[in-house]
């Protein structure tokens, strides 16, 4: 029996090997797959990245254009002893940065690049590009970076940055160290501004050095550019509202009515976008970001405020065609309008008609037109009343977003039935509990682009576009066909011209808006002064000129600053000048306005 | 003392050429990995170092020819228990590599004590079967075995060096040569294959195999099982199967399923035994029993008691974890770059995959990968040959042995070369988990080579020794 033990190791020994040597023969000879893999895994991506469209304002003045820059890389594996001297002197870098570095990479042997300089200046890629035989391990991919010759309108191009491991584990597209845009038309219009990329694939040998194109070429791809977009932004006059709004915290929005295209669209403060391209942006992105008056912030389409009597507007244009009001009604005003807990007023003549309402903005006026329009039989109840109110007030674009192509845009709040029922209880409160809402304050809240188009919407007489600030992409391609559609109001057009008349009046007669008057312009406006419970009021005021075919609407915002009339006035009546006349005449207005500072020394914004 | 004057004619020169020839071809291979430099005798690279390696085996296997064959059976404990002391040490002041503590530094060099323990338990297990009247027959010849063999597991387990320790097992070929049964060498083959089925087939599956064989079994003890009986359990058996399959009920019913099934087995075959009263022979009793056992304890220790590293190990190897980043990345790699060669190779110094990095411990663990890649099939062929040609040779030799100590110490290192050699082959090509142990004679690394060329030349001064006709005692 023990005899036959070593016949059986050796069946052991041998059927050992058989199984192996299939298993061989089948991974080396039959199975193909392995062969394609190890081809993948001797294979080189080359990635050509696309120049990242350009952005022109209305009149082709380049707002954001692309520079070169080089990224200079390692690969490990390649490394050689070199000068770090000479390294030094070509990168402008310190030995201990060099040295830091070195150690960073430790006893990193591989194959696998990395980043050793980013965003090197073209000049000192030249120097390195002249010695790279000295540098072996060492070579330079190329990258653009953002540039803007006009230094303006931060908030509205956004800015690009490197994406985020979310945004690649969310999006096949992009790679670690690929750029994304963030914010802005950056932002919105991504996918149009970055273009394609290619990919070319190399066969390398096993020193890693190329060999040639695999399959001579056929599936390599080159990268597409990306589209140039035509903003619908006016270079100058954002750079002059920008100016008009230094050192004053809120936001003016420019529209031309005839077609929604913003003209200008200034938050302030801002920045200058060139702060996050470059090297310092993570440096520069801190500072911004933690800066009390939050520059980064676009205020214009989300900050939400009360439109204070600015909003009169929509409630005599609802009023006047729910037929609850005509504009031959008058109403005394006393200096307040004495019902329930009572609204001040101000000293204006009286009695009033509704173009006089307008012209004066009487608070008592509005407090009768909006409780008439709350006790409008045509409703079983208050609350119907008031939804059905709402529902017209959200034609205008209120409570909602109106779809700018921007990120971020905010929806602001139009009071509901809903929202007092939970409030005060069902049946629990009638109009004088609400009179608030006639004069814009209370629960409403809006952002000063939502007043803008509210504006434009009563330029038009009745019907607004989408307001948008691109005006075209590439070649002249027309964007998404929702803008060139008439969003109607559902007011008849025969109602704006006593509305039209009545701001055309408190400029130009005898109204609140006075001081503002402009020299040959037909400027239309209406003033609000906000209730603010942390501070001083904020300055509303929207307009529109001229009177007939208007060319401009403009909203306007300053917080914490008083009287609609005072400031956010001036700077709107100025934005007009600009755009239609090219310069100002108004010069006293421009003076105090630029003299103004309502920023530094304030308490509200002092840094914590 | 003229027995100790080296006979050349009585030299297996076969075996020399063979170990010569995986020796310098695993030097090429290594040589092919050090990608960077053309210089042979760089001594800072790996093939260079190897060379120096190389000349001290080279040195080792002639002082081995020159030194006495008495030496090894005398000083066997001896060499043993400094073995066991430089374990000891090493697991108290030894280097950390790779998470294992099992490197000691020599002026310099590092050494692997765990390569001289192979050698020093081969030598004693020889001595200890080679001594007057020893048969694997009581319990003290048991102890003493086995106290042999995982003294030195033991520490080199403490060192956490799970590769080294796992070689030790291979001693199983030697005592089934000595005598131990042959049953408990099929026993823990059939352990690893139900282990590994238990992980990779539905219970059900398994339990179904397991009662097939149990039946053959049965079969084959009781010639008059009663058909009728075998009948019935089969069917429940399939009716219980056909139930589940087609209601979709949840794993309680197995048990349900297996216990009736097997209720009814045993049920036949009790009528049988009273039948033919002869009740001896229960061994598929016995065995269907502990399968059921184990199967459902598999999962258990599976889930409860293995680390998640060991885990996916073993995932990985069975292929239920496809896994190509993390755990599967060497094997992977190495198997792309095995399976890129093709049937002739991509040549000497072609190979992409393991020059480029792909493949890890690319000139230690994974040579194999080199060879393949570069030589192709018809290399991996012609290596795997080489080595069952000298495994083939060295069972033989070891039976020619006219003295106990000398036939046990030559199946010691042929298990030993063995172990290695399927192990190593193995988890290159994804048949066995990744626990690290080198290819004999071609992997880069001087403790290794030492230590197979000291096992396989102290045999072959042994049978010289016994070839010559005036050989004594």
């Amino acid at each position: 029996m023990v005899a036959r033990r070593n016949i059986i190791i050796i069946i052991i020994i041998v059927v050992t090997i058989v199984i192996l040597l299939m298993r061989l023969f089948f991974i080396q000879v039959l199975d193909e797959s392995y062969k394609i893999t190890a081809a993948n895994n001797a294979f080189r991506y080359d990635v050509e990245y696309p120049a990242r469209g350009i952005i022109y304002d209305r009149n082709k003045n380049i707002l954001v254009e692309n520079t070169t820059t080089y990224d200079i890389m390692i690969t490990p594996r390649e490394l050689k002893d070199i000068d770090t001297a000479e390294l030094c002197t070509i990168f402008r870098l310190s030995p201990e940065e060099v040295k830091n570095i070195f150690k960073d990479l430790g006893r990193n042997r591989s194959y696998r690049a990395f980043t050793f300089l980013k965003q090197v200046a073209p000049e000192r890629y030249a120097m390195f590009k002249e010695r790279a035989d000295r540098f072996p391990g060492f070579y330079a991919v190329v990258r653009t970076m953002r540039v803007y010759p006009r230094k303006v309108g931060g908030n509205v191009l956004g800015y690009i940055k490197e994406a985020d491991t979310a945004t690649i584990n969310r999006n096949q597209y992009y790679k670690s160290g690929d750029y994304i845009g963030c914010t802005g038309i950056e932002e919105s219009y991504e996918e149009v501004l970055r273009g394609k990329k290619g990919l070319s694939i190399y066969l390398r040998d096993s020193r890693n050095r190329i060999v040639e194109p695999y399959e001579g070429g056929r599936l390599d791809t080159s990268a597409v550019s990306g589209k140039n977009i035509t903003s619908s932004i006016d270079a100058d006059l954002q750079e002059y509202v920008q100016l008009l709004m230094q050192n004053k915290v809120g936001s003016v929005v420019a529209i031309e009515p005839s077609t929604g295209e913003i003209l200008a669209l200034v938050s302030s403060p801002t920045f200058d976008p060139a702060l996050l391209s470059g090297l310092n942006r993570g440096q520069n992105f801190n500072a911004l970001d933690s800066d009390p008056t939050h520059p980064l912030y676009n205020r214009a389409i989300m900050s939400r405020q009360p439109p204070g009597s600015t909003f009169k507007l929509v409630n005599g244009l609802i009023a006047l065609q729910e037929e609850t009001l005509t504009t031959t009604t008058h109403y005394h005003c006393g200096g307040r309008y004495p019902y329930g807990k009572g609204v001040g007023c101000h000293g204006h003549l009286s009695p009033v008609n509704f173009t006089n309402s307008i012209m004066v903005s009487c608070n008592s006026y509005y407090c009768h037109v909006f409780r008439n329009i709350l006790e409008n039989k045509k409703y079983s109840s208050t609350g119907l009343a008031l939804d059905a109110w709402r529902e017209k007030v959200q034609r205008f674009g209120f409570a909602r977003k109106l779809g700018i192509d921007l990120p971020g845009e905010k929806e602001g709040i139009i009071a509901s039935k809903q929202m007092y029922d939970k409030r005060y209880g069902e049946n629990r409160w009638n109009p004088l509990t609400v009179i608030s809402l006639a004069i814009g304050q209370g629960e409403i809240v809006t952002t000063i682009l939502q007043l803008a188009n509210m504006c434009a919407t009563i330029a038009n007489k009745g019907y607004y576009y989408i307001p948008h600030i691109v005006k075209a992409v590439g070649d002249g391609e027309k964007i998404a066909p929702e803008y060139y559609e008439k969003q109607y109001c559902g007011i008849d057009e025969k109602y704006f011209d006593h509305t039209i008349q009545g701001m055309y009046m408190a400029v130009n007669g005898i109204g609140t808006a006075w001081r503002v008057r402009l020299p040959d312009i037909e400027l239309c406006g209406k003033t609000g002064t906000a209730e603010n419970p942390h501070g001083k009021n904020h300055s509303v005021f929207v307009c529109f000129a001229p009177k007939n075919n208007p060319k401009i609407a403009v909203a306007a915002l300053i917080e914490n600053s008083g009287a609609g009339a005072s400031f956010a006035a001036p700077v709107s009546a100025l934005t007009v000048e600009k755009y239609l006349k090219g310069k100002i005449s108004r010069t006293d207005l421009e003076q105090f306005m630029l003299g103004l500072d309502l920023v530094t020394n304030n308490p509200l914004y002092a840094r914590k | 003392m003229h027995e100790n004057k080296t006979d050349f004619r009585s030299i297996d020169w076969l075996s020399i050429v063979i170990y010569a020839l995986l020796v310098s071809f695993g030097w090429i291979n290594i040589y092919s990995t050090q990608s960077d430099t053309f210089e042979i005798f760089d001594f800072s690279k790996k093939h260079g170092i190897q060379l120096i390696w190389i000349a001290i085996a080279m040195m080792t296997a002639i002082v081995v020819m020159i030194i006495s064959n008495r030496f090894y059976s005398v000083f066997a404990n001896h060499i043993y228990l400094f073995a066991i002391a430089l374990l000891i040490f090493t697991l108290l002041t030894g280097i950390e590599v790779h998470n294992s503590k099992s490197w000691i530094s020599l002026g310099g060099m590092r050494f692997q004590p765990s390569e001289l323990a192979k050698f020093a338990t081969a030598l004693c297990l020889a001595r200890l079967f080679g001594s007057y009247e020893f048969k694997l027959n009581s319990l003290k010849s048991w102890t003493k075995t086995i106290l042999i063999i995982v003294s030195p597991m033991s520490l080199i387990l403490l060192q956490k060096d799970w590769g080294s320790a796992l070689v030790f097992t291979s001693f199983l070929f030697v005592l089934y040569r000595q005598g131990m049964s042959g049953w408990a060498l099929t026993f823990i083959a059939f352990a690893i294959v139900l282990f590994i089925s238990s992980l990779l087939l539905p219970l059900l599956w398994i339990i179904l195999g397991i009662i097939f064989i149990t039946f053959i079994i049965a079969l084959f003890t009781y010639k008059k099982l009663p058909l009728k009986a075998a009948l019935s359990a089969v069917i429940l058996f399939g009716a219980g199967w056909a139930y589940k399959y087609f209601t979709e009920s949840e794993t309680e019913y197995d048990i349900l399923l297996v216990a009736v099934t097997a209720a009814t087995i045993v049920a036949s075959i009790i009528y049988t035994l009273i039948q033919e009263r002869k009740l001896t022979k229960l061994y598929f009793a016995l065995f269907f029993f502990c399968s059921t056992l184990t199967v459902y304890s598999v999962d258990y220790i599976y889930d409860n008691i293995l680390s998640t590293h060991h885990r996916n190990r073993i995932e990985t190897m069975l292929g239920i974890k496809e896994d190509i980043r993390d755990v599967g990345y060497n094997v992977y790699q190495s198997k792309v770059a095995i399976g890129s060669g093709g049937f002739y190779g991509k040549g000497f110094l072609q190979g992409t995959q393991t020059k480029l990095s792909f493949v890890p411990e690319q000139s230690t663990d994974f040579i194999f990968c080199t060879i393949g890649e570069e030589w192709g099939f018809v290399g991996s062929f012609t290596v795997i040959l080489l080595y069952g040609i000298l495994l083939i040779r060295m069972v033989v030799l070891s039976e020619r042995q006219k003295i106990v100590f000398s036939r046990v110490f030559g199946y010691c290192v042929t298990s030993i070369i063995f172990f290695h050699f399927a192990i190593n082959i193995a988890m290159t090509i994804g048949f066995a988990p990744v626990i690290g142990i080198p290819l004999p004679f071609i992997s880069a690394g001087g403790s290794s080579l030492w230590s197979f060329t000291l096992l396989l030349f102290v045999f072959l001064k042994l049978d010289s020794a016994n070839r010559r006709k005036n050989y004594e005692l």
